[in-house]
């Protein structure tokens, strides 16, 4: 009766799962054969591996190459992580701990940010970051994507210091520490697992972008990933799609790395990032 | 500890994360509703019309077309990617061998990004070097191997759905299964002995027990659906951005923002998007509030 049951669902996991890894299976065996053997037939395993197509993508076919691109994503993705925890550790922490006037009203008009997508706000930031001199910045990204994520990053570190007892801060006070001591010295050390979650979570949404960057970004030299290989495939036809397969793998293994060691956080997290997805 | 101290610091702790909140999500908030009232190319001084753009978006074919796509890829997502993941979740929480391999085989194209799916799969579904219409010719089965996938007026949305699906389904599938976790065991072992059959616990049992994730879901899918963009736009956009057969609301408020500087128009684009997806968007943080308090 079980075995049958057991069966039954291999017979529709395994295929399955060749449906998900063979597209990506595809790309990689792809991103290592010459051209002409691309050409010939795109099943064939490739008869040498032609690791040059990753040194051409990176380097660049023409003018920019991933190197440029690569940079630009990891400083965008970092200054925004490191903005956006601060903020959030900050205002979490004085939502869950102080309970003044207004406070409740105030963390509501924070979190009704969750309902608004950024894609309609994007006329107007165009705007303002025109107005402000930073389109075509870096900081016209990362202002978007910390501003986007303050109410979720709120929200996940205001629950993590609610649950976090408060026995410790007291004790502290009455050894003569202040509140500002308290928050660096003690608090924020004991914050690892509520801001691991939360950077695993925004590195994502960030790191993966192509909407903003694709509309703030008109300088190809700070391109960011999904960006800059877009172009090789919508305006520089003429490089070879070896080298474009070779583009996507280096652009998917920062992700695929960071899959592997924050699995459990990205687990947990989704369920609790599901509602900013 | 002095009280001032303390106050000064709150202050702070809470200025400036709102400043920044408000600066870059509500004042754009109320930006886009102003605009979408004027007639402005981004240079000058809008001029104010009051509801012109939404009387004329309202006569607009191509809106409607774009409108219709997104509630396309809506249903499509609630047949397929709802029931699908969810049936999955089933499978893989019976705990059989190696079901952390399956597990995280689905969710891998979870952390890869859409609009890279996107042109990967642009590639595979290439008519010409593309693996799956040279699979076609392999065995001979004319349509595969003629087959347009994006550039056909009925496939191009099909298509484009089902690799959102290949992206998503895992996704869905685990927030099912942290939903399935939840669950006390002891209720289908009781089920089990009194002779349920495997259908009966799911439909009377787990799919009740389920309800707020069903909807939680639901909603994700909902917004999901309606801010749709870098997919589109990777895989079928051609110069002047996709054709009807594929425009969504997000694509057709970029063509006419971006490319024809319509910011007014644009923006009562962006307003309607803001009022369908907000009002979902409200219903689930009273989830959220709802799930917290437990």
């Amino acid at each position: 009766m079980y075995s049958r049951r057991l069966i039954i669902a291999y017979i529709i996991l395994i295929p399955l799962s060749i449906v998900v890894l063979y597209p990506v299976f595809w790309t990689v065996i792809n991103s290592l054969k010459s051209e002409r053997e691309f050409i010939l037939s795109t099943f064939s395993l490739p008869s040498a591996l032609h690791f040059e197509n990753y040194l051409m993508a990176w380097s660049g076919p023409q003018r920019t190459g991933l190197s440029i691109y690569f940079m630009n994503s990891v400083i965008v993705t970092g200054i925004t992580l490191i903005i956006l925890l601060m903020l959030s550790a900050i205002g979490g922490y004085a939502f869950a701990r102080f309970n003044f006037k207004g406070s409740s009203i105030l963390l509501s008009y924070i979190l009704i940010g969750l309902a608004f997508p950024a894609h309609a706000m994007i006329i107007p930031l165009v705007v303002i970051y025109n107005a402000l001199g930073i389109l075509n910045t870096y900081w016209s990204l990362i202002l978007t994507f910390v501003g986007f994520n303050i109410p979720f990053g709120i929200l996940m570190m205001r629950s993590f210091f609610i649950s976090f007892p408060k026995e410790i801060e007291e004790a502290a006070l009455i050894d003569g520490c202040s509140t500002a001591q308290i928050f660096w010295k003690i608090v924020l050390p004991l914050t690892k697992p509520a801001v691991t979650s939360l950077s695993v979570l925004t590195f994502l949404t960030v790191w993966n972008d192509f909407l903003f960057s694709y509309v703030f970004i008109t300088d190809r030299n700070l391109w960011t990933l999904p960006r800059g290989i877009f172009a090789f495939i919508g305006e520089e036809q003429e490089i070879s799609w070896t080298v474009i397969n070779a583009a996507f793998i280096i652009s998917i293994i920062p992700t695929l790395l960071f899959y592997m060691l924050f699995q459990r956080e990205l687990m947990r997290g989704t369920t609790a990032g599901a509602l900013k997805a | 500890m002095s009280m001032n101290s303390s106050k000064y610091l709150l202050a702070l702790f809470i200025g400036v994360p709102l400043l920044f909140y408000s600066f870059i999500v509500i004042f754009p908030l109320f930006f886009t509703i102003y605009i979408s009232l004027t007639v402005w190319e981004g240079v000058g001084e809008p001029i104010f019309v009051g509801l012109q753009n939404y009387v004329k978006l309202f006569q607009d074919q191509m809106f409607y077309s774009s409108l219709v796509n997104n509630l396309t890829i809506f249903v499509a997502e609630i047949a397929f990617r709802l029931t699908i993941s969810f049936f999955l979740a089933l499978l893989i929480y019976e705990k059989i061998k190696g079901w952390q391999i399956f597990r995280n085989i689905f969710f891998l194209p979870t952390v890869m990004s859409m609009a890279i799916i996107g042109m990967m799969w642009r590639l595979i579904l290439d008519p010409i070097s593309g693996p799956l219409n040279e699979f076609g010719r392999y065995i001979g089965w004319s349509w595969l191997a003629q087959a347009q996938w994006l550039y056909d007026k009925y496939l191009a949305l099909p298509t484009v759905i089902f690799v959102g699906l290949w992206r998503w389904i895992g996704f869905t599938m685990v927030i099912f299964l942290g939903g399935l976790q939840t669950l006390n065991p002891e209720f289908f072992d009781a089920a089990k002995i009194d002779g349920a059959s495997w259908w009966k616990i799911v439909r009377h049992i787990i799919i009740p027990l389920l309800t707020p994730i069903f909807a939680l879901n639901f909603i994700l899918l909902w917004s999901h659906s309606m801010k749709i963009f870098d997919i589109i736009w990777v895989m079928t956009s051609k110069g002047y951005g996709p054709l009807e057969t594929t425009s969504v609301l997000t694509t057709y408020l970029f063509v006419n923002a971006f490319r024809f500087k319509q910011f007014g128009y644009a923006s009562a684009i962006a307003t309607i998007l803001l009022a369908i997806t907000s009002v979902v968007g409200v219903i689930q943080l009273r989830f959220w509030g709802g799930r917290e308090r437990v």
